[in-house]
């Protein structure tokens, strides 16, 4: 069996899969209601048939992001199973069944994205490529952006199925949120 | 990270040190201080119990602090401390980081149970601690602005020292005379302390003595500070003894660490006729194992990072 956690934007989310199949998962406004440990407890109560962990490494919310990875690399540890990294954004891609373009929060009205041709930035929401539709959890969907309706994504589970592929191995002890500051061009 | 046994023995109490990570910047700088505690972590988890030749199996619960600190840094703390219970599936209990100044003097004297009178003086903290039981604290007094490590820190600053500066003022204070440049006692009535005072004297004292300040001017100041801090300090622990009459005195926290700090509480509490204990250097400044031990006697209540708690 495998976890999958994402607790880096605002929506957080938990999945458990086994094989090719989503077992249980869960999403969330992220903030004080969520808690990731709790989610856990009731999607998964023994941990210990567990075969790796994959978490989100951003770039997202300073304290989301922080949780979430951390819980990670510590179920890993005690379990003593493989730590797998994945960025946020090529997650919430994996959300759409076609090309779009994936955005995240990255505070004070800009948005993290990624294009399905590989660029990637940090912009105000005005000025992101318009090629593509977009996917991903913000707070406060500016009206600039086109969302791809909800009904025709993948969920949180099926994502991380058809991107688990790509995510890294990382060692309990190399593990690197990506804030802003580690993401594409400064602002 | 450490491994505690029945909250009173330390089987094994790892420290890594980010002192040489801050010590560019004067400081802890919180991003930093946070990444550093990610990496650091899982390595120390490993290598804790492979020393105390400990199972997770073995684990009564696990106990991290919940605050007060940086809260990016408790953040990866109590996540990390979650992550290990759930895997475990260990209790986890989350404990004030204060409280562990206290279970601190536990680990180092067996023969030591509340109630007693706390001294818990840190880069963050200079507090009078009444400790009635296991897990009750009542704060009889604090400082109303700097805390007395907080204090250390910047005199060694103007007195061009490096950080941290609590130990390399002490340095230099065992090569001056406090008489010779007399610094005030800071004297609030009751039983609250105030260090800012005592550090703009000494400012002025430097400005005063401008450029033509000698090496011997500096050591002198440094150990009229020192005296001064140290006196404030006991002054009120006295103070506080007369009126919640102990037969156990703790003295702890980083600053108690201070050499004079530590010597001259002992004749205090002596006179008082009280018993006092003052842990070793390694369990007074931070460290994990008196968070373990505090979360022994801990009640398992909701875990929240608290960046802000007081007691």
């Amino acid at each position: 069996m495998r976890l999958a956690i994402d607790t880096s934007s605002a929506r957080s989310a938990v999945a458990v899969l086994e094989g090719p199949k989503v077992i249980a998962e869960v999403v969330k406004p992220s903030g004080r209601d969520f808690e990731v440990a709790a989610e856990v407890a009731r999607l998964l109560p023994d941990p210990k048939a567990l075969d790796s962990v994959l978490v989100a490494l951003g770039p997202g919310s300073f304290t989301g992001l922080r949780q979430g990875i951390a819980f990670g690399v510590g179920l890993a540890l005690a379990l003593g199973v493989p730590l797998l990294g994945i960025g946020t954004l090529e997650l919430a891609a994996a959300r759409a069944r076609q090309a779009a373009l994936a955005v995240s929060d990255a505070g004070r009205g800009r948005v993290y994205w990624l294009a399905p041709d590989g660029r990637r930035g940090v912009d105000e929401a005005a000025s992101l490529p318009t090629e593509w539709k977009a996917v991903g959890w913000l707070r406060q969907p500016p009206a600039e952006v086109d969302f791809l309706p909800e009904p025709a994504l993948r969920t949180f589970g099926e994502a991380v199925l058809a991107v688990e592929g790509k995510a890294q191995k990382v060692d309990y002890a190399t593990v690197r949120p990506q804030y802003m500051e580690d993401f594409g061009r400064l602002v | 990270m450490a491994v505690v046994e029945d909250g009173r023995r330390e089987l094994v109490n790892l420290i890594y040190s980010q002192e040489a990570l801050h010590r560019g910047f004067g400081g802890v700088v919180p991003e930093v201080a946070a990444r550093a505690h990610l990496e650091k972590l899982p390595a120390l988890v490993t290598e804790a119990l492979d020393r105390a030749g400990v199972a997770p199996e073995q684990l009564e619960r696990v106990g991290v602090t919940r605050g007060p600190g940086l809260v990016g840094c408790l953040l990866i703390g109590v996540g990390m401390a979650r992550g290990l219970g759930a895997g475990w599936k260990k209790p986890v209990v989350g404990v004030n980081h204060l409280w562990g100044h206290i279970y601190a003097a536990l680990l180092s004297d067996p023969g030591l149970e509340p109630p007693l009178l706390a001294l818990v003086v840190s880069g963050a903290h200079s507090d009078l601690v009444w400790m009635p039981a296991h897990g009750q604290f009542q704060v009889l007094g604090r400082t109303r602005d700097d805390a007395a490590g907080e204090a250390f820190d910047k005199a060694a600053r103007m007195l061009g020292l490096g950080y941290p500066g609590g130990p390399a003022l002490e340095r230099l204070a065992a090569a001056g005379e406090a008489r010779r440049r007399p610094l005030p006692r800071p004297s609030l009535p009751g039983l609250e302390y105030s260090f800012s005072g005592l550090k703009t004297a000494l400012l002025y004292r430097l400005r005063d003595l401008g450029p033509e300040v000698t090496e011997q001017d500096r050591a002198d100041l440094a150990a009229a500070f020192q005296e001064s801090v140290v006196e404030s300090l006991l002054e009120k622990l006295a103070r506080a003894l007369e009126q919640r009459p102990a037969e156990r005195v703790v003295v702890c926290g980083g600053v108690a660490a201070n050499g004079r700090l530590r010597a001259r509480a002992a004749e205090v509490v002596e006179a008082a006729g009280a018993r006092l204990t003052v842990p070793p250097l390694v369990l007074c400044t931070d460290n994990a194992a008196m968070i373990a031990a505090a979360a022994h006697h801990a009640p398992q209540a909701a875990l929240e990072v608290d960046p802000n708690l007081g007691w």
